[in-house]
């Protein structure tokens, strides 16, 4: 059902990649630690894939967590499809939704960055009865506040525009060959850079590259608007969660800003807890504190729903 | 083909999931003029409803070329929700299939079967979707010695028996019998030629589908048709009475190739015209029997002055309700509120209770014993009730003395308290209406 991993990729990138059919789609994670344990669910974002949270599933699994890194469909060893119509956020929500009933996940926990904060909440708010705690870095939940990355032309708005963002992100592909690594603040090797961009290399399979982006919603009637909008009105449910943000404030895409916007929509949520040296991949630049004190949040606040 | 033009709010409830695209509808103009002139466009959108009850919509562009020229078919589903079960999606884009082979003119619908199953497109029926009848319960039927045979369909098994020799005399049941019906006429006709008698999907010892929504006149059809195919009957009789004529009769008019002779018995197929009064009364009975009319027992309540919330699908049937929020579902209202929940089958309901009861008092109303005796069993109440209001629930009422205190949660011990109330768990309350006067 998946294809093979190649061996470069091996030493970097052990886990086993499982995969299920989600929604007529194949969609690859790793499932490691404990299969009794508090499933987290670590879920990345544009144009990344669970090759991100490398340094988490060792610290998680060894504090008995079970350890669940999806490829949302469209990116790494998931299914790629050619058709933008399958990469809806809707459809991210409904796939991780399917993720989720088939492997019966109780008490899960969401950890969220990019798009795998709106997507991932928007999966539990289907499954709110089974969410036990919520850990959102660099992402948003909601619409109305833009920051300068997204609102401005260059080089954001214009990498996507219709037909301009074909040549960019698909013929000169600038965010998923060059993308992590560019923004990198301590620096890829050669391998990591390439473990990255190579499940993009077969010609035509990097639509949700382009999808996600148009997906922001800026303004009313955007694509995504009506989405985001329904997570966040519906975000008062998960009152009763225990919430953390982790933040890496040089990130230029989702300044600390964000984090003062959502601390204003989920009162409990604890932080931002900031981490220097660290941009938008946060999870690479500085994955080992992160997951450290995504351990301790979770084993503090174990048994505190509702 | 159910074509629907469904509001711009419901689609926004949906999430359109691509299943069919093709970027080249005119490799073949002829296909692609037919569907034009069948929707009555050549670029723009149509829906329709399927057998399965999900909308499927269709989207044709015209590309510059003067005819539909790039098709895309979407499913429409719960916006955020997983798919329904792909057996059903293939079966529904298989009536699709046909439904374009059928306006086509140089398409032919049995051969696009024919293809299917060469294909093996063979749509998979979830473990326990499906009921089969265990053989023993057919031992001894008198006048009926013969060795069943089968052949599958669709991922289900349909019995026929067979006896005789030459050209084939397909002879087909209807509501609520079985090819046991025909048990006198085997032995004279299986001497003019081969008989064949097949049980419908879902009598006899055909595999039985669970939901009702399975079963439909065009599936009936369907079945029977692709049965014809799998055992490649030609110049066939066919004997049909009730439902086996409007399903043999249909079949007839899509292959007549296949057919010789047709014997029609107390039966007929929807020509326009008035059906009698017997059958419309019949249907009315058969469809009420059992489905519960929501909407008027809500209606019902409202009239005797109950405030009703109700759930998303509540709300969906009976829409001038305030939703019940998840903390109502908590509360202990002691006034005449009442919180409606639709659920999909009774482990729901069950889950239901045991999350946000009391566990006071729970009841069901069902005329199915073993529904009745695992509610008495599994439901963890003071007191369980079939049948019976759960206003019975007091001490005075149960003939222990006068109720001198009220509890609103769970306290099974009525009267003086001694061995009998630090024993038993539940009172058990089999009624059959009963309510407090």
């Amino acid at each position: 059902m998946l294809r093979e991993k190649p061996d470069w990729l091996k030493p970097l990138f052990p886990w086993e990649q499982k995969a299920l059919r989600v929604n007529g789609r194949t969609m690859a994670y790793i499932d490691e630690g404990n299969p009794q344990g508090r499933p987290v669910l670590l879920l990345s974002g544009n144009p990344t894939w669970g090759f991100l949270y490398r340094d988490f599933i060792k610290p998680l699994t060894e504090a008995g967590f079970r350890a669940i890194a999806p490829d949302w469909v469209g990116c790494g060893y998931s299914d790629h499809p050619r058709v933008d119509a399958a990469l809806t956020m809707a459809h991210h929500i409904a796939d991780l939704v399917s993720l989720m009933d088939q492997l019966k996940l109780r008490g899960f926990v969401i950890v969220g960055q990019d798009w795998g904060g709106p997507q991932g909440v928007g999966a539990a708010l289907q499954r709110r009865e089974r969410l036990s705690a919520l850990v959102l870095m660099n992402t948003w939940l909601f619409t109305g506040y833009v920051g300068k990355f997204h609102s401005s032309p260059r080089p954001w708005t214009t990498w996507h525009a219709p037909l301009i963002g074909q040549f960019f992100m698909k013929r000169v592909k600038v965010l998923s060959h060059h993308g992590p690594a560019a923004v990198s603040r301590r620096g890829m090797t050669a391998e990591e850079a390439r473990a990255y961009h190579h499940v993009f290399d077969e010609p035509d399979s990097d639509h949700v590259v382009l999808t996600w982006p148009r997906t922001i919603p800026l303004r009313e009637g955007d694509r995504g608007w009506a989405d985001m909008q329904a997570i966040e009105r519906r975000l008062p449910e998960l009152g009763g969660v225990p919430t953390l943000l982790l933040w890496a404030p040089e990130d230029n895409v989702f300044p600390v800003e964000y984090a003062h916007r959502l601390k204003e929509l989920l009162p409990q949520a604890e932080g931002p807890v900031l981490f220097a040296n660290a941009a938008h991949f946060l999870q690479d630049d500085r994955g080992l504190d992160l997951a450290r004190a995504t351990v301790e949040f979770l084993n503090r606040t174990a048994g505190v729903t509702r | 083909m159910n074509f629907i033009i469904p509001s711009a709010e419901e689609l926004s409830y949906l999430r359109a999931d691509p299943l069919l695209w093709e970027q080249e509808l005119d490799v073949r103009p002829e296909v692609a003029e037919a569907i034009e002139k069948a929707v009555g466009f050549r670029a723009g959108r149509v829906y329709w409803r399927s057998e399965h009850d999900h909308i499927y919509g269709l989207e044709l562009a015209d590309l510059g070329r003067g005819r539909p020229s790039m098709a895309m078919v979407y499913g429409h589903w719960d916006r955020y929700e997983p798919r329904p079960p792909e057996h059903e999606i293939d079966a529904d884009l298989m009536d699709f299939i046909l439904w374009v082979a059928e306006v086509a003119p140089t398409l032919n619908p049995s051969d696009v079967s024919r293809v299917a199953q060469f294909a093996g497109v063979r749509p998979t029926w979830p473990e326990g979707s499906v009921l089969r009848t265990p053989e023993d319960r057919f031992a001894n039927l008198p006048g009926f010695p013969y060795e069943p045979r089968y052949v599958e369909v669709e991922g289900l098994r349909m019995a026929f028996v067979e006896q005789g020799e030459g050209d084939p005399i397909l002879m087909l049941h209807g509501e609520p019998t079985g090819g046991y019906l025909y048990r006198h006429m085997i032995p004279p006709l299986a001497e003019a030629g081969r008989v064949i008698v097949p049980d419908l999907v879902g009598f006899g010892r055909s595999d039985k589908p669970v939901a009702d929504h399975a079963y439909s006149y065009k599936s009936h059809v369907r079945w029977m048709r692709r049965f014809i195919m799998a055992l490649g009957l030609q110049r066939v009789t066919l004997v049909g009475q009730d439902w086996g004529g409007a399903i043999g009769l249909r079949i007839l008019a899509q292959m007549p190739e296949r057919f010789r002779r047709l014997v029609a018995m107390n039966t007929g197929i929807g020509g326009g015209f008035k059906l009698g009064e017997g059958f419309m009364g019949w249907r009315i009975f058969s469809q009420r029997a059992r489905e519960l009319d929501l909407p008027r027992m809500m209606k019902r309540f409202e009239t005797a002055g109950v405030e009703l919330r109700g759930c998303r699908k509540t709300l969906a049937i009976y829409p001038d309700i305030t939703e019940v929020k998840e903390e109502d579902f908590y509360r202990e209202y002691l006034d005449l509120i009442l919180n409606v929940k639709v659920v999909e089958d009774m482990d729901e309901a069950m889950e239901h209770i045991a999350k946000y009861g009391s566990a006071h008092s729970d009841a069901i109303v069902t005329i199915n014993h073993e529904r009745a005796m695992r509610f008495l069993r599994e439901v963890d109440s003071s007191a369980v009730f079939v049948n019976a209001s759960t206003r019975l629930n007091d001490g005075f009422q149960f003939g222990l003395g006068a109720e001198i205190g009220i509890s609103t949660d769970k306290i099974h011990a009525r009267g003086p308290m001694g061995l009998e109330e630090l024993t038993c768990t539940k009172f058990i309350v089999l009624g059959n209406g009963q309510l407090r006067e």
